[in-house]
């Protein structure tokens, strides 16, 4: 009996496990089921086994069961279960149901982060198609769920049940990923009908513009021209310009690359062509397919950087040389040409094209026949003035070479380097005279020969192991080639310019530093002076009456009388923009020619404070530029646009302010932190182009806001201590983009100042640069789906000032020291008091 | 219904947890951990990326914050505070006391919960202090520092009800403990335990029962209705069942 007893409260026991397991399946049944609706029979069998367990339990010992349900702590048990069991359902119930309200979320942002902005609801209100969302977001990706949860809540909201979204997880359901070709998580996709349309970001512009996409309809294509070192699509480095063809992609365009060197015309199906900071020159041919793109209404983003800084003053004229007549001279320009010229009739006779970099010496031989050339591609070339043929390439310097001279007699042509090498050439056959060629201890920058031919000096120098800045003359007999006398030191930085008296009793020594000096060479005497250390010396020459001419960095000539001690009876001449990068003395005695960076070639005479004439050469202007200039009346200074923000005393970069009534940049805040990193300027004339209408998109900083200015001058754009020089610099506020458009043709151009502003690695900082590349694309193409959501300003919520080290230590012993310190010294006494108490 | 018996149960209890050094132990070292957190984060966010020319920190501040950590870190802490609070009385039988006196299970129940949220409360008023540092060297949202306090400080309390049901259950202290910690982990890893589920409606709803999911958004300045129903709920239904089990100790042999 007794046995049998347990044998039966086991049975009991085993069938109340029973009953819970069917109830499990039911409950599991229930949460797995479609819509949680229980349809077939099958779905039932959890409850069946549930019920024929409890009943089994209960019948099997029905009267234990009464026994100790009735007695008093049964009843109460039975009450207290009972009450329970009412109130965690009733909790369910109020739960579930404010879950299906689906009360839109409070946004307590003090910007309203999480809220939809006027434009998108605009969108939603206007919405006539019901389009379905997915969204992909990793299951376990709580926190992304729920900010997704967030937009599309209000999504479905605003557009009056227009939206339904639902979730999935790519990487468990990579079928559907693929159907939508979704390669990466959280991803949005909207679906009307066929189309679809994918926001890889999880905010407004990016989910609004993707549903904006395929309620417009039709992608837009977009070209982006390549081949002149544009900046790449594909580059998803910081200078890249992947995360734009994203952003643009987003919105609906049809991206693909255009090589107008090899597709001779914009194809017909462009909408819109993107030119991204281009570095070398648009060819006279491409220029006009774009010119015809324009011409039939088509739309254009130039974003152009001029050449600025070092770059912008290795340019232009470099050498420049008479013939032993005069009767012709050869230029050597930043291009890499040179060019022969008639002296009397300006006319080019000549042009010598091989060296692949700037040429920076030019050397006649006496009979006019032969032109040297030394480059900073490396070479000494030496050309047929008659046919323009290379007749030689001298191999003979190892390191950058500097000058290539021919001797008076022409016998010899002296070349000479920053290698310390001095290499002696046969002057007709170029065989090398020297060799191996000489060597000296200081590199070497300048070479001249006695007016006589019978001997010649090179000069150089700069910082000896001791740590001293030396210049240093060395003076050769030409016939032997070898040293006469010692090294002569004769200034305090390295000589770059020598020139010998016309009698040839001395040398002139000149440094860019400013300093200059006369060696006498019979005594070894030597005179220095730092005259034009305020200037900078870029060119030196010698007139026949021997005054010197010096080249100076600001861009002035001066005639310096010879033994004048000071600079009170120097002629002054100027004309030239910038460095002048050489002088040469023409053989008639009396006028002299000079070469500089601004691209012309300045003739003068002496007593004449004008230029006699200007020849404009080795300028290389971009022929696209040219175009956008003459007939559109926009042009891109070279000065960099520098900033100064509040009470930030270093200039930074451009920050802008935008036009709030251009239809591009309406939508972009005041206050935002925009940044373009190397910026210029832009000019327009309304009067050059007819039918053209242009407005300015955005400035640089006013001087209420802490003032800019476009810095003209290249060494100071080059180095870190710009600073505004009224009169010379372009003043605030600058133009930094503009948009134009012609009303007859109905084309329209978007120039930028800047090619850096869409890279990666400023718009993943500073979203409103997003904003405007994508405006301008939109308004160029003027797509229906022109939603332009206003970017929320979170770039202020910064720390007023950088943390000081003295406010970290503060914050760290507060809260890591003192707080926890003072909550245990209160505990420490409670424990004292108390024990003392007991 | 009066509220004066609560009060006095509320006023004994706190004056229970500011007469043990325990509590200050335990106090001080959550400090000091929370003051290691946002040292730990102002250091972590505070480099100078290209961009950033002022040296001027995150572009927003509230990152500074260690609201989030400070609520997993809670799910240690808040166990210890609630684990002796009825199990003890159970113990050593004073609970046979609080039966003979006009009091109801309720209020004992909800005075001991309420005494164990204002401890916790004066914490989270002290680290206050993080926030106001923010304030004084920059511009922070206050918006978003407002409800990650809120998230927080209902978190913390939804804790600490179920650490009171935990007690009520036993009358062993370290047991209560361990369903507490045991009840909040779990609750805490349902939200990381979707990703292994492969059905749509078993996800929905551990997503509804981990307590991650309704936190987070807080965190970020933004308050789903649902979120504090959430909270809510954890607290009413806790408490009740509380006293429900102590209540049955009435009757239970």
């Amino acid at each position: 009996m007794n046995d049998l007893r347990l044998n039966r409260r086991v049975a009991q026991w085993i069938l109340l496990g029973l009953s819970v397991i069917g109830f499990i399946m039911l409950g599991v049944q229930w949460l797995t089921a479609p819509n949680n609706e229980l349809k077939n029979l099958g779905d039932f069998a959890g409850l069946v086994i549930g019920a024929l367990g409890l009943a089994g339990f209960i019948f099997l010992d029905p009267e234990g069961l009464v026994r100790s349900l009735s007695g008093r702590s049964g009843q109460y048990a039975v009450a207290t279960i009972f009450v329970s069991a009412l109130f965690v359902f009733l909790v369910f119930v109020v739960y579930w149901g404010i879950q299906a309200l689906k009360l839109p979320p409070f946004d307590a942002t003090e910007l309203q982060k999480y809220s939809l902005s006027t434009p998108t609801i605009d969108l939603l209100s206007k919405m006539q198609d019901e389009v379905r969302a997915i969204a992909f977001v990793a299951d376990n990706d709580a926190e992304t769920r729920d900010e997704v949860d967030g937009w599309l809540k209000q999504y479905a909201l605003y557009s009056g049940g227009k939206i339904t979204y639902e979730f999935a997880d790519a990487d468990r359901d990579p079928a559907l990923a693929a159907q939508w070709e979704v390669d990466r998580q959280p991803a949005v996709v909207f679906i009307k009908g066929e189309q679809s349309a994918n926001a890889s970001l999880i905010d407004e512009s990016s989910l609004t513009g993707a549903l904006a996409k395929i309620l417009s309809g039709e992608a837009r294509q977009a070209y982006i021209v390549v081949g002149h070192g544009e900046k790449s699509l594909e580059e998803f480095g910081d200078l890249g310009l992947s995360d734009a063809k994203s952003l643009l992609e987003n919105a609906n365009f049809q991206i693909e690359e255009l090589n107008l060197f090899t597709d001779p015309s914009v194809p017909e199906d462009a909408d819109l062509v993107i030119i991204a900071g281009p570095q070398t020159r648009f060819s006279d041919a491409e220029t006009a397919a774009l010119q015809a793109y324009l011409d039939r209404g088509g739309k254009l983003i130039f974003m152009y950087d001029p050449p600025t800084g070092i770059e912008a003053l290795l340019a232009g004229i470099r050498a420049v040389a008479f013939s032993k007549d005069g009767s012709r001279f050869a230029t050597g320009g930043a291009d890499g040409v040179v060019i022969i010229w008639d002296t009397a009739s300006h006319q080019r006779l000549q042009e010598l094209r091989g060296h692949s970099a700037a040429v920076i010496d030019v050397s006649f031989s006496p009979d006019g026949a032969q032109v040297a050339t030394a480059s900073t591609d490396g070479t000494a070339r030496v050309w047929s003035v008659e046919t323009g043929e290379q007749l030689t390439q001298l191999e003979g310097q190892t390191g950058l070479i500097q000058r290539i001279l021919y001797s008076p007699d022409g016998n010899v042509l002296v070349s000479i380097g920053e290698d310390r090498f001095i290499n002696i050439w046969d002057g007709h056959t170029f065989e090398p005279l020297t060799s191996p060629p000489v060597s000296l201890p200081a590199p070497l920058y300048a070479v001249a020969f006695s007016p006589d031919g019978s001997q010649f000096a090179v000069a150089g120098g700069g910082q000896t192991n001791t740590g001293e800045k030396i210049g240093v003359v060395y003076l050769f007999e030409t016939a032997t080639a070898a040293q006469t006398g010692d090294e002569h030191n004769v200034q305090k930085e390295a000589v770059y310019y020598i020139a010998y008296s016309p009698d040839g009793s001395s040398l002139y020594t000149a440094t860019q530093g400013g300093r200059v000096g006369t060696l006498n060479i019979a005594t070894g005497e030597n005179t220095a002076s730092s005259l034009y250390a305020d200037f900078g010396i870029s060119a030196m020459a010698v007139m026949p009456d021997g005054s010197q001419v010096y080249g100076l960095g600001d861009g002035s000539i001066r005639i310096h009388p010879a033994d004048a001690t000071t600079l009170d009876n120097d002629q002054i001449f100027t004309g030239h923009t910038s460095i002048i990068w050489t002088i040469a003395s023409a053989p008639d005695g009396v006028s002299f020619v000079s070469g500089s960076a601004d691209g012309t070639l300045r003739f003068w005479e002496a007593g004449q404070s004008e230029s006699v004439s200007v020849l404009t050469a080795h300028t290389d202007i971009d022929p696209l530029v040219t175009y956008l200039a003459e007939t559109w009346g926009i042009q891109v200074n070279s000065d960099l646009v520098l900033s100064i923000r509040e009470d930030k005393s270093s200039p930074l970069a451009a920050i802008i302010n935008y036009d709030s009534s251009a239809p591009i940049t309406a939508s972009l805040s005041q206050s935002s932190p925009t940044l373009m990193l190397t910026a210029h300027s832009i000019q327009h004339s309304g009067a050059a182009a007819e039918n053209v209408q242009i407005v300015d998109l955005a400035t640089s900083l006013t001087d209420d806001q802490g003032g800019s200015w476009g810095e003209m001058n290249p060494f100071e754009q080059a180095g870190s201590n710009a600073q505004y020089d009224s009169g010379e610099d372009n003043p605030s506020p600058l133009t930094l983009a503009v948009s134009a458009e012609n009303t007859t043709t109905t084309a329209r151009i978007v120039v930028f100042g800047d090619s850096d502003f869409a890279t990666n690695q400023v718009l993943r900082n500073y979203t409103f640069n997003n904003d405007l590349l994508l405006n301008a694309a939109n308004w160029l193409t003027q797509g229906s789906s022109f939603v332009s959501i206003p970017t929320k300003d979170v770039g202020l919520r910064t720390l007023n000032e950088p943390l000081s080290q003295r406010n970290f230590v503060i914050i760290a012993v507060t809260t890591v020291c003192v707080i926890p310190g003072l909550t245990l010294m209160a505990g420490g006494i409670i424990w004292f008091v108390r024990r003392r108490r007991r | 219904m009066s509220l004066r018996n609560l009060w006095v149960i509320f006023k004994h209890e706190l004056a229970l947890y500011f007469l043990s050094p325990v509590v200050y132990v335990l106090g001080s070292l959550w400090l000091l951990l929370a003051g290691y957190f946002y040292v730990f984060l102002v250091l972590l966010n505070h480099v100078n990326p290209p961009f950033d020319f002022s040296g001027q920190g995150p572009s927003d501040l509230s990152v500074y914050l260690p609201i989030g950590w400070l609520g997993i870190l809670n799910m240690i802490f808040i166990p210890i505070y609630t684990m002796r609070q009825v199990a003890e009385e159970v113990r050593t039988g004073t609970h046979e006391l609080l039966f003979t006196a006009p009091i109801r299970d309720w209020e004992i129940i909800v005075g001991k919960w309420l005494a164990s949220w204002a401890v916790v409360t004066l914490l989270l008023l002290i680290t206050a202090i993080f926030p106001l540092f923010m304030v004084i060297l920059g511009r922070p949202d206050i918006g978003v520092i407002f409800t990650s306090y809120l998230g927080l400080w209902l978190w913390s309390g939804a804790g600490l009800a179920i650490g009171i049901f935990a007690s009520a259950l036993t009358q062993h202290q370290m047991v209560a403990l361990f369903i507490a910690l045991f009840t909040l982990w779990i609750s805490w890893f349902a939200n990381y335990a979707i990703g292994g589920v492969p059905l749509q409606q078993a996800k929905d709803f551990l997503r509804e029962i981990g307590w991650w999911s309704h936190y987070t958004p807080m965190l970020r300045g933004r308050i789903n209705p649902i979120d504090l129903t959430y909270f809510i709920s954890i607290i009413v239904l806790s408490l009740f069942l509380a006293s429900q089990v102590l209540g049955s100790r009435r009757w239970r042999a």
